[in-house]
């Protein structure tokens, strides 16, 4: 069954995915690093958020962000879509739950009017901790966390949703220039097999 | 001048402090991980990075004369940490470069026939040894320009490192050698009227299309393609050191 992209979800189905796959365990036994990847919203994403389900999807990611960590969004570009989606940081990070109660309707409509040059720069921030064979961990952070991951990933939406979907591959991305890896690639080119049992499986989960 | 033989009429001479020097070439690499180790094909003081490449160029001129070149590569780090790549098997169309490739630095150097051809919107590259007997074909079409610079230059730092072995067989028992050779190429990508690298990427493909037992390019088997480059660069070579004498 197919589930939305991006969405808690679908985090859930990879970790599931990933920490039951007997390949990925054996070839990612020696891996011992974490990643922070950065998904900047573009047109493409501003286009799929109109859909509901989609609008649905983002929000019960950024629902998983834990209450002290919302503050780190003031005077960034993700404040400025927030607004423009009718929500105030300020209420938000005095309360969380008023994104319980968001219609993802409404938002969805409102995403329709808003342009990438009013937010350019917002983004979603994912964390995937990997330790021993093990996926340790998958959350949404704030800005400016985890800055010290051993591998850092930025690009915009489109393309994460391309890598997702199994149409493209991460390092001919990455050797375009299109997405930005830093890092210790000799570490991930001495690890290719672990990479590569990852990308499969990730791009196994049938998403819509 | 480093001379080969014979003396008054040297194969190659080479000027040791420049090096063997390359203008106007052009290449395809493809990067790839290896389906299975070949730690049997290194020797010792290399360990194997698990990725393969191939590298097929075209030199419109060098010291050693115009020559294509086919080269089979295992990434590699070596016992002071630098990576690199061993060459296995390596084919030139040129006697001065292989004679040069065989008795400075040890690359195992085959004539071959070689080719290096841009036709419709894909850039193929060939290796046949004898002519007619096709060991391996490239083809990528180049059609983004290659931008990734950080990853780029670390899968081809300048210097990039190379290994292999300079073999001198015994006669009786004496006069043998056996050398682990580390050398280097120093590439320096053409860069465009606009200021930018003339490195493309694109989809590719490697196929050893008529495997052969004395030639076995194959072994170098393709598990994932990482990266597949067309480039155009200058180019310099050079000798870093003797690693290690070998017992064979």
């Amino acid at each position: 069954m197919s589930v939305v992209f991006p969405s808690k979800k679908w985090m859930d189905e990879l970790l599931k995915k990933i920490n039951s796959d007997e390949q990925y365990r054996k070839v990612a036994a020696t891996w011992e690093g974490d990643y922070l990847l950065t998904v900047l919203l573009d047109e493409e994403a501003l286009k799929d958020f109109q859909d509901p389900e989609k609008m649905a999807g983002l929000i019960s990611m950024l629902k998983t962000l834990p209450p002290d960590k919302w503050a780190k969004f003031k005077g960034r570009p993700e404040e400025k879509l927030f607004e423009k989606l009718g929500l105030k940081l300020d209420e938000i990070v005095r309360d969380p739950s008023v994104l319980d109660r968001v219609d993802v309707n409404e938002l969805a409509k409102k995403m329709a009017s808003i342009r990438l040059e009013e937010i350019r720069g917002a983004a979603l921030y994912l964390w995937m901790d990997f330790w021993h064979g093990e996926f340790r961990r998958f959350e949404v952070v704030a800005p400016g966390e985890k800055m010290e991951a051993k591998f850092k990933l930025t690009g915009n939406y489109s393309l994460y949703k391309q890598i997702v979907q199994g149409k493209v591959e991460v390092i001919p991305l990455v050797i375009s220039g299109k997405l930005k890896l830093h890092g210790d690639l000799g570490y991930m080119l001495r690890n290719m097999a672990a990479v590569k049992r990852f990308s499969e499986l990730l791009a196994s989960i049938p998403v819509k | 001048m480093i001379k080969g033989t014979p003396f008054d009429a040297p194969l190659y001479e080479i000027d040791e402090e420049r090096g063997i020097e390359y203008r106007n070439c052009k290449a395809v690499t493809v990067l790839f991980t290896l389906k299975r180790d070949l730690s049997e094909l290194l020797p010792e003081g290399l360990k194997s990075l698990g990725n393969g490449a191939v590298w097929i160029s075209h030199y419109g001129f060098s010291t050693l004369g115009e020559y294509k070149e086919f080269i089979s590569l295992i990434q590699v780090e070596d016992e002071v940490g630098d990576r690199g790549y061993y060459i296995p098997y390596i084919y030139v169309t040129n006697d001065a470069a292989l004679a040069a490739g065989r008795e400075l630095a040890g690359a195992p150097k085959k004539l071959a026939k070689i080719e290096l051809i841009q036709e419709l919107d894909v850039i193929q590259g060939i290796l046949e040894r004898p002519a007619g007997k096709r060991l391996a074909t490239v083809t990528i079409k180049p059609n983004t320009r290659a931008l990734g610079a950080e990853l780029i230059d670390f899968v081809m730092p300048k210097p990039t490192h190379l290994y292999s072995i300079r073999h001198l067989p015994p006669i009786k028992g004496k006069g043998g050698v056996t050398q682990l050779i580390k050398w280097y190429a120093e590439i320096d990508f053409h860069v465009d009227p606009r200021g930018e690298r003339v490195i493309f990427t694109g989809p590719a493909s490697i196929t050893y299309d008529s495997p052969s037992i004395i030639d076995p390019v194959h072994k170098l088997e393709v598990d994932a393609i990482l990266a597949a480059l067309y480039f155009e660069f200058d180019m310099k070579l050079g000798v870093i050191d003797i690693l290690r004498e070998l017992k064979i």
